[in-house]
């Protein structure tokens, strides 16, 4: 009796996990990572062909919608980017008016990273534009994950294919792969350290690399972070930029 | 009597035949100094523009900059300017020392972007490179320290900005991070090459800095030499000085630690000197289709002579006069003459060309965009080509002299004086 | 008038060495004037052509918005159902193929590449059947061969092959956006080097099969452009303005090569000034040469006429006379100078004048073929004949008056 509740107990997770849909992975994953709101310090390390350079900012987020970036290091002291549903508006000290991003522009790449302004901005409530399915899993960098793979559901999205790869145990992402409609890899992302705040594990440090344009790279730490914190109102507007 | 004399009095004699072979003489020698100056004015207007804005005579660069040019490397500078400027002071043949920074970058508008090259540049050393005050076409240039700038006329128009309004461009910093700054328009500066007037704007050199997040940085230190390019040019060899100088600074940059560094003459840079290069060939075909075309005025005139002087020749000959003499005869009225001729020729010519090199010749909308030369032609004055004009019309026209008097000298007396 | 006619025949004849040496004059000076025309002509025939050939066909058929966007090669004002404006303009006799242009990046990396690398791009894509309707590529490619249906290869611009460091066999991948804004990818494989007489494409084009660009952009069958060649190539008002007709191409717009290059037209048209100011100049020369030779031949026989003058003839037949025989003599040069240089304009335009051997580095920004071909221009030939005779009667009218208002005895002691 006692080997059976062993063997029952041994069991329950491992039926629980195989009754988890993919959807419902993606769901818990995204409920980690995308927070109420938030306010995290961090660093973005930008490797090109030129060298290494370190860019600190400070950032608050609510939901999957709107963030404030500001950096803090010397070379980009005072700048801004707000992101809001549509838009990314960017700010900077010695500029009298604020830039507004919208097509094409939006592809270009932030400071020079491997991330573009559209990334931030899309990527974000997956399952609206992605069909998802679990197709299996892997052991990534030493942690258990399934592995699931996401379609778009509109032509119009910039990324057709994805596969990501989750923690089993923690629900957060271990690994990313996005491809082009055709199936070529186009960027990857690796989670390198992971992050537990008011018991929410998020990606700490990430390094995500544009395969196409070989030896470049960008790691995205997290130093600090508070989430579902208060933040002060109408921090995500227009006014806010020019504090 | 002189052969000498006798050729002179020949050609007094017939005043009108021998004006006439001086104007034939004289309209091909004019064409082609012309044509000549023509072309030299385009090369030097090329050469002048080239280094004016882009190169100077000797431009110093970070040496990875080349290869990297479709990157858009604008991290990598020439660092400690000061110094670099004083080391280049301290060679010999450098005149000036000019440092730019320049940033590529985007304008917006409302609902459109515009690509447009900003360039922060120290006014006072400006001056010294070129007159960029003759180019100020209204208001005043931007003072250091304040976020103002000068913008082409060009692109003031395709702006749709005047004087008094703002723009904010968003460029790469030396850093390879972004940053953008709102500059006042506070004049306008009519750069005589199109691609430039369609896309540069000039600030203040610190105010670039800033931008750019340099230090005592800059993007490149262009050089004046000290004989000047125009003498350079007169000489016949507009870029040996060049390249001496810029092997000299690159030598003494390298000397003082900037091994980074690379300096290369202006005519090593451009692309679009050899484009003038192409031109000439064109033109040199062009001027040869005069010469010949010229020569065989000449030479029809002469004969015509000749045929007229049969009789004359006949008697000279019948007096005793022998053909090598007779040969020499003929050949010293058309030196004489093709001298008269082509003296004349071209000092009209230079004439024309030094009229037309003060009030330009206006091609208009006609130039392309991409080349850098202006829409206004000034014809100068070639030294060395114009004495070769000369000299070759004179040859021609004496040599063609010589042709049909030898026919002359072969016809015997009886015969001659027989002639109508 | 007939005695006239037949006395300056005779006269003609009488003087045959000096008819020929005037004639001579006037032959030379219309054969180099028609030579240098042909030459300047056949430059901006060839720029002309060279556009047309290469860059932009006739003229184009777009959709109304496309051209104000046209610098960002949009994807989103398209023709959609390019079939029925091809049918429509080809059952008019009008060449016609479609093309999409997109922009995007093109990616190299090392091996075989020297260095990896990406560079901003825009792509024509092009039908592999029927661009050879429009466009006039494949006899120019150096190296390689042309495209081929279904097959994801790419043909480069020499310049920009050299830039790159590609060679043919060379992988590479093109990263664009779909028409609707997805990521898309074509690995491609450069199948040839182009190397045209147009500066621009060699430096700058890249051309890919249309059904791989319609494929991967996913496209279903829309094209950004449908190109034109008409049967006189650069004549386009009247064939444009019977396009526009057409019901098929109701919602579209067309431009004609001119508003296509209007950057190179423009430098064209600096060009034709200083043609202009050079014809002018030979056009002066061979004026002086004729009528340096004119003056002498009639001055030489200021005594014939006091002496025609003192056995009774009247000074308007003499006139005639002379003008007659200006007249003959014009027209006997005028005839060798257009005989001379028709013969002279054959190798002009078959072989050319090759001056590259005189380029001291080829590699400058400029690349054309290095060979500057002649034009056959049958009006410039018979302005020129006509101008032959009339500048030899005019330039024969003076000295004949001259030698008309000179009393009889001072003529008849001229020399």
């Amino acid at each position: 009796m006692k080997a059976a509740a062993i063997v029952l107990m041994a069991l329950i997770p491992a039926a629980a996990l195989v009754a988890q849909s993919a959807e419902e992975i993606i769901t818990r994953m995204e409920q980690n990572q995308v927070h109420d709101t938030s306010r995290m310090e961090g660093r973005l390390i930008i490797n090109d062909r030129f060298g290494s350079r370190t860019s600190s900012f400070i950032s608050h987020a609510r939901g999957a919608d709107d963030a404030l970036i500001e950096f803090t290091s010397a070379g980009e002291r005072g700048q801004k980017v707000l992101r809001t549903r549509d838009e990314v508006y960017l700010f900077y000290p010695d500029a009298a008016e604020l830039i507004r991003l919208q097509g094409a522009a939006l592809r270009d790449s932030m400071l020079g990273s491997d991330v573009s302004y559209e990334d931030m901005t899309g990527n974000r409530a997956l399952l609206d534009n992605y069909r998802v399915r679990l197709t299996g899993e892997e052991t990534v960098a030493g942690r258990p994950t399934f592995r699931v793979e996401l379609e778009a559901r509109s032509r119009n999205v910039a990324y057709p294919r994805q596969t990501i790869w989750v923690d089993r145990e923690l629900f957060v992402m271990r690994r990313a792969e996005q491809f082009s409609a055709n199936g070529r890899l186009l960027k990857e992302v690796e989670v390198k350290e992971t992050m537990e705040v008011s018991g929410l594990t998020f990606p700490a440090r990430m390094v995500i690399r544009d395969v196409l344009k070989r030896n470049s790279s960008t790691e995205f730490v997290i130093d600090t972070a508070e989430v579902n914190i208060s933040l002060p109102r109408n921090i995500f507007s227009l006014e806010s930029l020019r504090w | 009597m002189k052969l000498s004399t006798i050729a002179f009095r020949n050609i007094s004699r017939n005043r009108r035949r021998s004006l006439l072979s001086i104007t034939a003489i004289a309209v091909a020698a004019l064409s082609i100094t012309g044509l000549f100056s023509l072309v030299e004015g385009m090369r030097i207007e090329l050469a002048t523009n080239i280094q004016s804005y882009s190169t100077g005579e000797v431009r110093i660069r970070h040496s990875d900059v080349d290869r990297f040019e479709i990157l858009n490397p604008v991290h990598l500078t020439v660092e400690n300017a000061t110094e670099v400027m004083t080391i280049l002071d301290g060679v010999e043949g450098v005149a000036a020392t000019v440092p730019r920074v320049e940033f590529p970058g985007a304008i917006f508008l409302d609902d459109d972007t515009v690509r447009a090259v900003g360039v922060g540049i120290d006014l006072e050393r400006e001056r010294a490179l070129h007159d960029i005050d003759a180019r100020l076409v209204s208001g005043r240039f931007a003072e250091p320290g304040r976020n103002e700038a000068v913008v082409g006329t060009r692109l003031a128009r395709e702006l749709g900005l005047g004087i008094g309004e703002r723009f904010t461009i968003l460029t790469t910093t030396a850093l390879r991070g972004s940053n953008a700054m709102t500059f006042e328009i506070v004049g306008l500066i009519d750069l005589p090459v199109p691609a430039l007037a369609a896309t540069w704007f000039l600030v203040p050199i610190d105010r670039a800095q800033h931008l750019m997040r340099m230090s005592d940085q800059v993007s490149s230190v262009l050089t004046r030499l000290e004989a000047g390019s125009l003498a350079g040019t007169l000489a016949g060899s507009p870029t040996a000085g060049a390249t001496a100088v810029a092997t000299a600074a690159e030598a003494a940059l390298h000397a003082a630690g900037h091994e980074t560094l690379s300096a290369r003459a202006w005519n090593e840079i451009s692309d679009t000197y050899s484009l003038i290069e192409t031109f000439t060939i064109v033109y040199d075909i062009i001027a040869l289709f005069f010469f010949v075309l010229g020569s065989s005025v000449v030479i029809n005139t002469t004969m015509m002579v000749v045929y007229e002087r049969t009789r004359e020749i006949g008697t000279l000959s019948a007096m005793g006069m022998g053909g090598g003499r007779l040969i020499k005869l003929f050949f010293l009225e058309g030196l004489y003459l093709s001298v008269a001729g082509a003296a004349l020729g071209v000092a009209l010519g230079v004439v024309l060309s030094l009229v037309l090199g003060v009030t330009g010749i206006n091609m208009g909308d006609a130039i392309s965009i991409e080349m850098e030369i202006g829409t206004v032609i000034y014809p100068v004055v070639n030294l060395r080509s114009t004495v070769v004009v000369f000299l070759y019309s004179v040859a021609v026209a004496s040599i063609a002299a010589v042709l049909p008097a030898r026919k002359a000298a072969r016809i015997s007396p009886v015969e001659a004086l027989r002639a109508v | 008038m007939k005695f006239l006619v037949r006395l300056a025949a005779k006269n003609l004849w009488r003087y045959g060495r000096r008819t020929l040496i005037t004639a001579a004059a006037i032959a030379l000076g219309l054969a180099t004037y028609v030579l240098l025309d042909s030459m300047l002509v056949g430059a901006d025939e060839e720029s002309v052509r060279n556009l047309i050939w290469y860059e932009t066909g006739s003229a184009r058929i777009m959709h109304p918005d496309y051209w104000d966007e046209r610098d960002r090669a949009p994807l989103r004002h398209v023709i959609e159902d390019p079939q029925s404006v091809l049918d429509a303009v080809r059952s008019r006799d009008v060449a016609a193929t479609p093309r999409t242009t997109f922009s995007g990046e093109l990616i190299v990396w090392r091996d075989p590449f020297p260095e990896d690398g990406s560079l901003l791009v825009h792509v024509t894509a092009i039908d592999p059947e029927t661009d050879g309707r429009v466009y006039r590529f494949d006899q120019w490619i150096s190296d390689g061969r042309p495209l081929q249906e279904g097959e994801p290869g790419v043909i480069l611009g020499s310049w920009l092959a050299e830039d790159l460091g590609a060679e043919v066999g060379y992988p590479l991948i093109i990263s664009a956006r779909s028409r609707y804004g997805a990521r898309v990818t074509i690995d491609a494989e450069v199948v040839g080097i182009l190397n045209s007489p147009n500066p621009v494409i060699n430096r700058g084009g890249i051309f890919l099969p249309l059904d791989i660009a319609d494929l991967y952009l996913d496209m279903e069958g829309a094209v950004t452009q449908i190109d034109l060649r008409f049967a006189d190539y650069a004549r386009v008002e009247a064939p444009i303005a019977e396009l526009e007709e057409l019901p098929a191409l109701r919602d579209l717009s067309i431009a004609d090569w001119r508003l296509l290059g209007a950057d190179y037209i423009a430098m064209m048209e600096a060009d034709s000034v200083g043609s202009g100011i050079i014809l002018f100049l030979v056009f002066i020369i061979a004026a002086v040469g004729v009528s340096n030779t004119m003056l002498m031949t009639i001055f030489e026989r200021t005594r014939e006429i006091g002496m025609m003058r003192a056995l009774g003839m009247d000074d308007r037949a003499i006139r005639n006379l002379f003008l007659i025989e200006a007249s003959g003599i014009g027209l006997i040069g005028a005839a060798a100078g257009v005989a001379l240089g028709a013969l002279g304009n054959i190798p002009m335009v078959r072989v050319g004048i090759d001056y590259s051997a005189m380029f001291r580095t080829m590699d400058a920004g400029y690349r054309s073929t290095g060979v500057l071909y002649g034009a056959w221009v049958p009006s410039t030939f018979v302005i020129a004949a006509l101008m032959g005779i009339v500048l030899a009667v005019i330039v024969a009218l003076v000295p004949t008056r001259r030698a008309l208002r000179m009393n009889i005895p001072r003529a008849l002691r001229q020399q």
